[in-house]
C-alpha cells in the first residue's frame, strides 16, 4: 500500500517563508521559465536545473546541489514514489505533503465534502457533519495543474451534490480544464429528485460525465435501511429519472451485502422494467472499511454463497440488453459463467493480494483485493490452475 | 459510535394500510388468476390472494405483499414512486404512436403464375397491364407515405408476384431515394417474392439498393406445393434454390420467410419447424389461421378450427423450446413479440396486436389501382365485395381525408380496446390489439363481442399458455427473457 | 335447435350484496355458453340463463354464473377506487413538461 499523507523530515529556511501552495511537479531540465517558477522540480538523479518555484529531493545532500535561495524539502521514504505530473499541496509551516493527483495512476479521485445526507450500514467513508467548504477551493485549484492526458478522474465524498451551486461550478471546471478525461460523480441522487439541479448539471454538457447511484433493493423499506434514511429511495429514483430526462449518464450500483442479496434477483428484474434507460449497472463487491468493518457482522456474506442469486441477477439485466459489471470480487470465488462480467476496478493504492493466491493463472485477469480485506476473507480463495 | 436503525423501523407496512393502484384481475387456470398493472406487468396470484388484495386484507408478511410493492400493484406510507414509474412505463409504451405510419405496402401487380387457395387477390400472369400498378399511381403513393411523420418508412413491394412488375419497383425505389435525400427517413426497402421468377438482375438491383427480401416456405416439399399450387408444382423447389441464391447475393440475414397456417399445416407443426431448421432460418414466426375468403364465407372458421390451431402452435412452442433447452437456439416470433410486450417496458410494432388498432396507423396499402386500404386484410375484404376499410383513393383525395377521414378514425376509436366491454375489464388488455377489420369480417361491427370472437379466444390461450410455461420452469423464463429482448 | 324449457335456470342475487353492473357484465362475459336476462324486480337482481347453443350443458351454469358475478362485481369495486391514480398517472403519462419540475 502506497502512502498519501506523511510528515516531511526536512523543510528548508527559505520554503519555512512561504504559505501553503498546490503546485504541479516536474522532472524535466528543459521547462519554459514561467513554468518551472509555478512549479516543483522533483529530483531523482543527475544535475539540478535552476529557475524552479519549489525543489523537492530525495536526501539532504542534494540539498547542497540546489539553486542559491531555493525553497526546498526532503521527501520521507513513503513519497519517494513522486513523479512528473503529481499534483502535490506543500505546507511548510506543518511539514507537511499531501498528493492531490498522481499522473501514473489510471483513476483519480477527490473527496469533495465528508457531510452525506445517508448514513450507510457499509459505508468506507463515514460522514462527518464538518464545514469543508475549503476542499471545493483546493480542487478547483489543482484541476488546472492536472494532467490533460488523464483517462478519468472521479468526485466522491460523502454527498458531493450537497455543495450545490459549488458542484456544479466543479463539473464545470474539470470539463473546462480537462475537456478529455471522464469524469465519474458517486452520489446517491437525492438532490436531484426536485429543483433545477438535474437541468443546471445537463447544462453544463460536460463531454464525458457519469453519476454512479446506488440503489439496494426493489423495495424502499430495504432500501432506506441499507442507507438508514427515510425517503431515500423514491428521492434516489426520481433523482435518476431527472437527470436521465436531462441527458446525464447514470450507472445503478448494487453492492452485494447481507441486507442487498435476499432481493437481488426482484432488483434485477426492478431495474430492467423501469430504469431499462441507465447506462451500466455495477454489482459491488463489500469494501471493509469506515462503517463496513463496524458492522461487519451485520452485513458480511460470504461471496460464495451468493453466486445463484448473483448469476440469475446478472443474466436478466444482461438478457434485457443492460449494460453489467462485477466490482471488488476476486474470480475464484465468482461462478465461471460470471468472470467475464468482472472488471479490475480496486485502484492500486488499495490493492493486494494474498498468499492463498500464489500459483494462481488467473492473477492478471483479476482484481484482487482491498487491503481492507484482511478483515474478513471468502473461504473460496483458491487459485485457479488453467488445464495444462 | 453512531446508531443503526433497524430494517423494520424504515418499514411503515405494519402500521398503515396500503393503497391499491390500478390493477385488473383474470383466470390463468382452474387454480388460479393472472393480474396486470397499468403498465401490462403481471403477478400470479391465487382467488384468495386476489379477494384479500381487493378487500384490503392483505397482511405485510404474506410475500405476495411485497412483490405487488416491487410490481407497482400497490403503494403504501414508505414509497410513492411508483406512481412516476407507471406513468413513465405507459409513456414509454404509447411514445412509438406519434410516429404514425412506419410501414408502407405498394401492391405493384395483381398478376402472378401461383395460383394458392388462400389467396384473395390475385389473377392469372396473362400479360395484360390493367392489373399493374403506374407510375402516376405510385408517385400519388409516395407523396402519402412521405407525409407520414414516422422518422423510418419501410417501404413493402407486394402483389400477386410483386417481381412480376420490376419496372415499377425499381420507379419506385429510385424516387423514394431522391425525395429522401431531402426527407432524411431512414428508409429501408423489401420485396415479398415467391421467388419462382426470381433473376440475377433483380438480385443486382436488391444487392445494390440494400433491399430485403421476403419470401413464403410453408414447410416440406409436399405441404408447400400443395398450399402453393404453380405451373410445374415447383413451388417448393423454385422457393428454396431461390433462397440460396439471394442469400449468396444479398447475405444471410436479410433473406427472410414466412409460412401460411392451412389446415393442411395443422397436423405437421414439427415437420414445418424442421424444414426451417434444415433452412438454416433463425426462427420460425407460427402464423394464426388467416380468417379470410372462404372461412369467413361459410362462418366456420370460429371454434374447430381454432382449437386445432392452439394444438398446433403449442406443439411447436414445445418442441422449440425443448430445441433451446438442449442448447440450440431457435426462436418463435410470434412468441417473441408477445414477450416483449409481457416482459419489457417497450413495444413492439406487430400490427396484427396492437391497440388503438394496427390499421392505418402501423401499416397501409397502396393498391395498384391508387385505392389505400389500412391493412393487407382491409385489401382482402375488398376483393371479396366488402369495401370498408378503403380509405380512399391515391388519385382523388388528400393525406387529411384519407388518415383523418371517418373510414380509419372511426374503428380505430370503436375498437379502442381499454375502452370496451369484455376488454376494458381484462387482465391480458396491455398485451392485446384491438382487431376491428377481422370482428366485422367475422361478427358485423369493428368491436365484436370477445367471448364469441375467435381473436379473442387465441390470444388468451397463447397468454396464459405463455405463462403457465415461465412460472413451471425459470429455465423456459430465461429463453423467453432472451426472445422478448431480440431488436 | 330446440331448447326445452327445463334447460333454463335462474340465479337470484340481492342488490345489497352485489350490482346489476355485475350481473350484466357477467352475462356477458359466459354469452359463448348462456344466454343471460338480467332483470332488477325490487331488491333483487333476477337473472335467467339458457343455453346459447345445443351443445352446451347446464350441469354448472348457477355456479358459473354466480362466481362471475362475483368476479366482476370485485373489478367494478376495483375500478372505482383506484380510478383517482389511473387518472393521476395517465396525467402524468401525457403531460408535456414531463415527470420532473425545472
Amino acid at each position: 500500500m502506497i502512502t498519501l499523507r506523511g510528515r516531511l523530515t526536512q523543510f528548508n529556511l527559505p520554503a519555512l517563508e512561504r504559505g501553503p501552495v498546490i503546485v504541479r511537479l516536474s522532472d524535466r531540465t528543459d521547462r519554459p521559465a514561467p513554468l518551472s517558477r509555478l512549479e516543483a522540480f522533483i529530483h531523482h538523479r543527475g544535475p539540478v536545473p535552476g529557475g524552479f518555484g519549489w525543489y523537492l529531493v530525495k536526501d539532504a545532500e542534494t540539498l547542497a546541489l540546489l539553486p542559491e535561495g531555493a525553497a526546498a524539502a526532503v521527501l520521507s521514504e513513503d513519497f519517494q514514489h513522486l513523479a512528473d505530473g503529481d499534483v502535490v499541496r506543500l505546507e511548510p509551516a506543518k511539514g507537511a505533503i499531501r498528493t492531490l493527483f498522481r499522473k501514473a495512476v489510471a483513476y483519480n479521485h477527490f473527496l469533495l465534502t465528508e457531510r452525506c445526507n445517508n448514513y450507510c450500514l457499509m459505508c468506507s467513508q463515514p460522514p462527518r457533519a464538518v464545514d469543508d467548504g475549503w476542499i471545493v477551493d483546493e480542487v478547483l485549484e489543482a484541476l488546472p495543474l492536472m494532467d490533460r492526458a488523464a483517462r478519468e478522474i472521479g468526485f466522491t465524498g460523502g454527498e458531493p451534490t450537497l455543495l450545490g451551486a459549488r458542484f456544479i461550478e466543479l463539473v464545470q471546471a474539470a470539463g473546462s480544464h480537462l475537456p478529455n478525461t471522464a469524469l465519474h460523480v458517486l452520489s446517491n441522487g437525492r438532490s436531484f429528485a426536485t429543483g433545477s439541479l438535474a437541468r443546471d448539471l445537463g447544462a453544463v454538457r460536460h463531454p464525458d460525465l457519469m453519476l454512479g447511484i446506488p440503489v439496494y433493493a426493489d423495495l424502499a423499506h430495504v432500501h432506506d435501511h441499507v442507507v438508514q434514511a427515510d425517503g431515500a429511495f423514491d428521492e434516489t429514483i426520481r433523482g435518476i429519472l431527472a437527470l436521465k430526462a436531462q441527458g446525464v449518464r447514470v450507472e445503478i450500483r448494487v453492492v452485494l451485502q447481507e441486507q442487498t442479496v435476499p432481493r437481488l434477483v426482484p432488483l434485477a428484474r426492478f431495474l430492467a422494467r423501469n430504469l431499462l434507460f441507465v447506462d451500466h449497472v455495477a454489482l459491488m463487491g463489500l469494501e471493509l472499511t469506515g462503517f463496513a468493518r463496524a458492522n461487519l457482522e451485520r452485513i458480511w456474506i460470504d461471496p460464495v454463497d451468493y453466486q445463484t442469486e448473483l448469476t440469475e441477477a446478472v443474466g436478466i439485466l444482461d438478457r434485457a440488453g443492460m449494460k453489467v459489471s462485477i466490482y471488488n470480487s476476486q474470480h475464484c470465488v465468482l461462478e465461471p459463467s460470471l468472470r467475464r462480467f468482472a472488471r479490475r476496478s480496486i485502484s492500486d493504492w488499495k490493492q493486494e493480494y494474498i498468499p492463498e493466491c500464489a500459483g494462481c493463472d488467473a492473477q492478471s485477469e483479476c482484481g484482487g483485493f482491498f487491503t481492507s480485506a484482511k478483515f474478513r476473507y471468502s473461504r473460496g480463495i483458491s487459485p485457479i490452475v488453467k488445464a495444462a | 459510535m453512531a446508531k443503526f436503525r433497524e430494517q423494520a423501523q424504515f418499514d411503515s407496512s405494519a402500521q398503515s394500510a396500503y393503497t391499491m393502484l390500478p390493477w385488473r384481475f383474470t383466470p390463468l387456470d382452474e387454480e388460479g388468476y393472472v393480474a396486470t398493472n397499468m403498465a401490462g406487468e403481471y403477478v400470479t396470484m391465487s382467488a384468495s390472494e386476489v379477494s384479500d388484495f381487493a378487500g384490503g386484507a392483505l397482511r405485510p408478511d404474506q410475500p405476495i405483499y411485497d412483490e405487488l410493492k416491487s410490481r407497482h400493484f400497490l403503494i403504501d406510507d414508505d414509497t410513492q414512486v411508483a406512481i412516476d414509474l407507471l406513468a413513465l412505463k405507459i409513456r414509454t409504451k404509447l411514445a412509438p404512436l406519434a410516429n404514425f405510419t412506419g410501414l408502407h405496402i405498394f401492391v405493384t401487380t395483381l398478376r402472378c403464375e401461383h395460383s394458392c387457395p388462400y389467396c384473395q387477390v390475385s389473377r392469372a400472369n396473362d400479360d395484360k397491364r390493367e392489373f399493374d400498378m403506374s407510375e402516376e399511381t405510385a408517385l400519388r403513393s409516395l407523396d402519402l407515405a412521405f407525409r407520414s411523420p414516422s422518422p423510418a418508412i419501410k417501404i413493402e413491394f407486394q402483389g400477386g408476384e410483386s417481381t412480376l412488375n420490376m419496372p415499377i419497383i425499381r420507379f419506385i425505389v429510385a424516387e423514394a431515394l431522391r425525395r429522401n435525400e431531402t426527407a432524411r427517413r431512414n428508409l429501408a426497402f423489401v420485396i415479398a417474392t415467391n421467388l419462382a421468377v426470381l433473376d440475377d438482375e433483380i438480385l443486382q438491383f436488391a444487392r445494390q439498393h440494400d433491399i430485403l427480401i421476403s419470401t413464403s416456405l410453408d414447410g416440406p416439399a409436399d405441404l408447400h406445393n400443395r398450399n402453393r399450387p404453380r405451373p410445374g408444382k415447383n413451388s417448393y423447389e423454385k422457393a428454396v434454390e431461390g433462397i440460396a441464391r439471394a442469400r449468396t447475393a444479398l447475405g444471410h440475414y436479410n433473406v427472410g420467410a414466412l409460412m401460411t397456417t392451412t389446415a393442411a399445416s395443422l397436423p405437421q407443426v414439427r415437420a414445418i419447424i424442421d424444414e426451417y431448421i434444415r433452412m438454416d432460418f433463425g426462427g420460425i414466426f407460427l402464423r394464426p389461421l388467416s380468417p379470410y375468403g372462404f372461412a369467413i364465407k361459410t362462418k366456420s372458421y370460429a371454434s374447430y378450427d381454432q382449437k386445432k390451431w392452439l394444438e398446433f402452435f403449442f406443439e411447436g412452442l414445445d418442441y422449440i423450446i425443448e430445441l433451446n433447452l438442449g442448447g440450440f437456439e431457435f426462436i418463435e416470433h410470434y412468441s417473441a413479440m408477445v414477450l416483449k410486450k409481457m416482459l419489457t417496458p417497450l413495444q413492439t410494432s406487430y400490427v396484427d396486436l396492437m391497440s388503438p388498432a394496427g390499421m392505418g396507423i402501423g401499416a397501409v396499402v397502396y393498391n395498384y389501382d391508387g385505392v389505400v386500404y389500412a391493412s393487407d386484410e382491409s385489401r382482402m375484404l375488398a376483393e371479396m365485395g366488402d369495401t370498408t376499410f378503403a380509405l380512399g383513393n391515391v388519385h382523388d383525395h388528400d393525406f387529411a381525408d384519407i388518415f383523418l377521414g371517418d373510414a380509419l378514425l372511426e374503428p380505430l376509436e370503436q375498437s379502442f380496446a381499454a375502452s370496451v366491454p369484455g376488454c376494458s375489464w381484462c387482465a391480458f388488455e396491455p398485451w392485446c390489439g384491438a382487431e376491428p377489420v377481422f370482428h366485422h369480417a367475422t361478427q358485423g361491427d369493428f368491436v365484436g363481442k370477445k367471448p364469441l370472437s375467435s381473436f379473442c379466444t387465441r390470444n388468451m390461450a397463447l397468454f396464459r399458455g405463455l405463462i403457465t410455461r415461465m412460472e413451471a420452469n425459470p429455465k423456459v423464463r430465461r429463453i423467453f427473457e432472451r426472445w422478448a429482448n431480440i431488436v | 335447435m330446440t331448447i326445452a324449457t327445463g334447460d333454463a335456470r335462474t340465479v337470484t342475487l340481492s342488490r345489497a350484496a352485489l350490482s346489476v353492473d355485475a350481473a350484466k357484465r357477467a352475462a356477458y362475459a359466459l354469452m359463448a355458453r348462456y344466454d343471460v336476462d338480467v332483470a332488477v324486480i325490487g331488491d333483487d337482481i333476477v337473472c335467467r340463463l339458457l343455453p346459447a347453443n345445443s351443445t352446451v350443458s347446464m350441469e354448472t351454469a348457477e355456479r358459473d354464473f354466480r362466481r362471475e358475478v362475483i368476479d366482476q362485481d370485485l373489478r367494478i369495486s376495483i375500478e372505482e377506487r383506484t380510478a383517482p391514480y389511473r387518472d393521476a398517472i395517465l396525467g402524468l403519462a401525457f403531460s408535456r413538461t414531463g415527470l420532473q419540475d425545472g
